[in-house]
């Protein structure tokens, strides 16, 4: 892979269920060790992308190139296998399992880092104590908080040795405190792990504090890209969020 | 790190240790006794067997007696002319085989669905067995000359050990990580590099073969061969009942469900029936409503796990 090639090029994406484009004609191209947040309305087609990009659910048409190689029509595993992550917005922790149990599981399989169980749970280890689970590192996932949970997904995500981690919605939920330490949690991550992020988030000013540049997703489409300040400034994202008045 | 024998390892040690020691009984004890062994230790060869699928992966077979009357159908009607030291794998072999084609496409469906599929596909393979005999001219076979009781236990003590060792290894394996991700959440366990169908699969052909041995050697046991007998579902509902009495995602619950209702049954099936259905009926509610993780996961873990849906 050249150096100047996007780690992730999403081309002309688009996805209907049904006669509803859930994405129409979307292109996005992510450069390495970037975090590159995704702004959007309910059913602006944020979380469908994700499902796209992750192998949850098939485009309908447009292709998606990873390292410049194409992962349309594989399996998640398969795509996971080759450095992508993600978590859910609704979380799905693996609820009677321990915290440690679920990490080590991603960490087992996921990029395939780990072929011994004991390597697998130390960097599962490692990576609990940076989301600041450690103390909770035996307790069944599904005793966790709502909070402790998105750190869980946060986890196991970063444990598959994926490249590019995809967060949907890790802050929604959480109190103001909670917020500003994920906030740190996710950077530290970032710069220690050298991952490239793809974050959708509702929460607008933690999104622009958080990413290098922005993608506005609008009913399906593309309406806004840039740096935070120049996308938020833009007359565009001005009228479908605040409205015709601001 | 310092290594540390997990503690599913020890329970290995230990219920292999059993068993070892349960290979006196012959020895020491008469035809009864012996005839009791046989009918423990083949419940701890089925139960251990459905574990790997069920108790692992959360998909429960209702029809595992299929692969039980498959190899028993293979062991009768290659009575006399193959050895039972070939007829046994390849009754093994050959339930392992039909769960590998039938897998794919059963495996496909989850929860209650797939209860309800496993179910009826037996009952389909049953009738298709009575119509295959009924077409020859038969309704049930007699097969004379079959090896000792004491043959018959130690063969059936072999296939305890092996079903355990199988149980065993599915859970210090990626298979039972896998497995139990699978369980847990399966599209979650997909999207964190799980290879979910191929894991399925594995667990299905792993959790059929031993039983299909069984089967084989339950029919010599019986000397005669009746399809209604060796398919039926009563089998099935024994694996089941036992797993969840012991509590099936530990190594030891398939052994403690066997020994608990294998000794219930025989103190009761011959005696009163109705009273051991009965007993079973009840057992089986009060531990799916109050102790669902089982005697296992209730009274042998150091500290009592969550309450589980």
């Amino acid at each position: 892979m050249s150096m100047d090639q996007p780690l992730l090029q999403v081309r002309d994406l688009g996805k209907n269920f049904g006669g509803v484009h859930a994405l129409d004609n979307v292109s996005v191209d992510v450069k390495a060790g970037v975090i590159l947040g995704i702004m959007g309305a309910n059913g602006a087609g944020k979380t469908t992308l994700f499902a796209l990009i992750a192998g949850n659910e098939t485009p309908s048409s447009g292709e998606i190139l990873f390292r410049c190689r194409s992962i349309v029509g594989l399996r998640p595993d398969q795509i996971c296998r080759r450095g992508v992550a993600r978590t859910f917005q609704i979380v799905r922790p693996f609820a009677g399992l321990t915290v440690l149990e679920n990490v080590t599981t991603a960490a087992m399989f996921g990029a395939g880092l780990h072929a011994s169980h004991a390597g697998a749970q130390a960097a599962a280890a490692e990576i609990i104590g940076e989301v600041g689970l450690a103390g909770r590192i035996h307790s069944p996932a599904g005793e966790l908080t709502l909070s402790g949970q998105k750190r869980l997904e946060l986890a196991r995500a970063v444990a598959t040795g994926a490249t590019l981690v995809m967060l949907d919605e890790v802050l929604a939920g959480l109190t103001a405190t909670e917020v500003e330490e994920m906030l740190v949690t996710i950077r530290s991550i970032h710069a220690r792990r050298g991952l490239t992020l793809l974050v959708i988030e509702h929460v607008m000013r933690a999104l622009m504090r958080l990413s290098h540049h922005i993608v506005v997703l609008h009913l399906g489409r593309k309406i806004a890209e840039g740096e935070p300040e120049a996308v938020a400034a833009s007359d565009e994202v001005q009228r479908v969020y605040f409205g015709e008045a601001a | 790190m310092k290594r540390v024998p997990q503690p599913v390892t020890r329970d290995l040690a230990l219920i292999l240790g059993l068993l070892a020691a349960a290979g006196l009984v012959p020895l020491v004890a008469g035809d009864y006794w012996t005839g009791v062994g046989i009918a423990l230790l083949m419940a701890i060869a089925l139960t251990q067997s459905w574990s790997i699928l069920s108790s692992l992966s959360g998909y429960v077979s209702l029809g595992h007696v299929v692969f039980y009357g498959l190899g028993a159908y293979v062991v009768v009607a290659s009575w006399g002319s193959l050895p039972i030291a070939v007829s046994l794998p390849v009754a093994a072999l050959a339930a392992a085989a039909f769960a590998f084609v039938i897998g794919l496409p059963v495996l496909r469906v989850r929860g209650p669905y797939f209860v309800i599929l496993t179910f009826g596909l037996a009952e389909l393979v049953k009738f298709c067995v009575i119509a295959i005999e009924a077409a020859q001219g038969r309704a049930s076979r007699l097969i004379l000359g079959t090896p000792g009781l004491d043959t018959l236990f130690f063969l059936m003590l072999a296939l305890a050990a092996l079903a355990t060792l199988l149980a065993w290894g599915a859970r210090v394996t990626r298979l039972g990580h896998g497995l139990r991700a699978i369980r847990e959440n399966e599209e979650a366990a997909q999207t964190l590099g799980v290879p979910v169908a191929r894991y399925k699969l594995a667990a299905f052909v792993l959790s059929a073969a031993i039983p299909g041995a069984v089967g084989g050697v339950m029919a010599l046991r019986a000397t005669y061969f009746e399809p209604i007998q060796v398919f039926d579902p009563m089998v099935s509902f024994s694996m089941i009942a036992m797993a969840i009495i012991g509590g099936g995602d530990d190594l030891r619950g398939p052994l403690i469900g066997a020994i608990v209702l294998g000794t219930l049954s025989e103190l009761l099936w011959a005696s009163a029936p109705q009273l051991y259905m009965i007993i079973l009926g009840l057992l089986l509610v009060i531990f799916v409503l109050f102790v669902p993780e089982g005697i296992c996961g209730r009274l042998l873990r150091p500290a009592p796990p969550m309450a589980r849906r």
